[in-house]
């Protein structure tokens, strides 16, 4: 099966096909990465479109200077950055809390804190947690140094813990986090 | 408190230090409990992130939109004919304009050898081609 790199490169060469493909392989990561960004299925399914028109468009552009994954999260970055948030996001219907309370709860108050931080911090967190890239892959991503991405996303790491009181109003422990939910009476 | 150490934390944990830096990193560790205590802040904060909702996308966004892309690339070369079409009608509309108000005698010839059909006697309510006409000579004929 052939991998991003390839694919970019044949597409490049005229080979319509390949695009088709790159899309298949890639629509999915970076709907979620949108998605976890946005919380919104509707933005993330814009920005996703957005996203691959931006490849499409500019494929021809691409020096093969990266890998072909650390492009196209490049692009997919940026327009997650330069996204303006359109409508509130919905509550949760009733039956959702009623159901799933703790675990609703936890979700809420983590996307609120979550949504709290800057879009380059958010970014960083997603692409570290969720992509596993390294420092220097992610400073390719951002056009930051990899210095920057380590001292930013420790500042972001940071951010989060200090903005999550469930966790740590007994001093904070790595114990089940429903256990730290029902220690703080929720 | 060394904040050295701390800023180095995530770094640790992402395996992006150097040996010389994670030795540092373990043995501060092992004796500051501030540092400890940050650091199992940030792992617990690192696992809640799991939390994050995720969804699927729809089945068939992708399809949809290789769709659109490809209804868009179709509707390109329309436009173009379009442009092209409209463009050869002026032309024409240009040209049959000119025929029928020629400025100089060697236009009016020249309009007649391409518009045979078009009738290049003046009329004689068009005072400006008979100006026209006497004040520009035919070939041989001094002025």
């Amino acid at each position: 099966m052939p991998n991003a790199d390839e694919l970019l490169r044949d597409f490049k060469e005229g080979n319509e096909r390949a695009f088709e493909e790159l899309v298949g392989l890639l629509w999915k990561p970076v709907f979620q990465l949108a998605y976890r960004y946005t919380g919104s299925r509707p933005e993330a399914e814009d920005l996703c479109q957005e996203t691959f028109m931006k490849v499409y468009q500019h494929a021809k552009t691409f020096r093969g200077d990266s890998k072909a994954f650390t492009w196209v999260y490049r692009i997919a970055s940026n327009v997650c950055l330069n996204w303006k948030r359109k409508k509130i996001p919905q509550a949760a219907p009733p039956d959702r809390m009623v159901k799933d309370n703790h675990d609703f709860l936890l979700k809420l108050q983590l996307e609120e804190v979550f949504g709290k931080l800057s879009g380059p911090e958010r970014i960083l967190i997603l692409l570290s947690k969720f992509y596993g890239f390294s420092y220097q892959e992610m400073g390719k991503i951002l056009s930051i140094t990899p210095e920057k991405v380590k001292s930013r996303l420790h500042e972001a790491k940071v951010k989060l813990a200090k903005e999550l009181p469930v966790y740590f109003q007994k001093g904070g422990t790595s114990n089940g986090l429903h256990d730290q939910i029902q220690l703080n009476g929720i | 408190m060394d904040c050295t150490i701390k800023s180095n934390l995530t770094a640790f944990d992402d395996n992006e230090l150097s040996d010389a830096e994670r030795s540092d990193v373990q043995s501060h560790l092992q004796g500051c409990s501030d540092c400890q205590t940050l650091h199992n802040q940030l792992a617990v904060t690192w696992k809640a992130l799991d939390s994050l909702p995720v969804e699927e996308p729809d089945d068939f966004s992708s399809v949809r939109f290789l769709n659109r892309l490809k209804s868009k690339q179709r509707a390109i070369p329309v436009y173009r004919w379009a442009f092209a079409a409209s463009l050869m009608i002026l032309l024409s509309a240009g040209t049959l304009f000119m025929s029928r108000h020629p400025r100089t005698v060697q236009e009016t010839a020249i309009t007649s050898s391409f518009f045979p059909m078009v009738d290049d006697k003046p009329s004689s309510d068009n005072n400006l081609f008979e100006a026209v006409f006497v004040d520009y000579p035919t070939k041989g004929e001094s002025k």
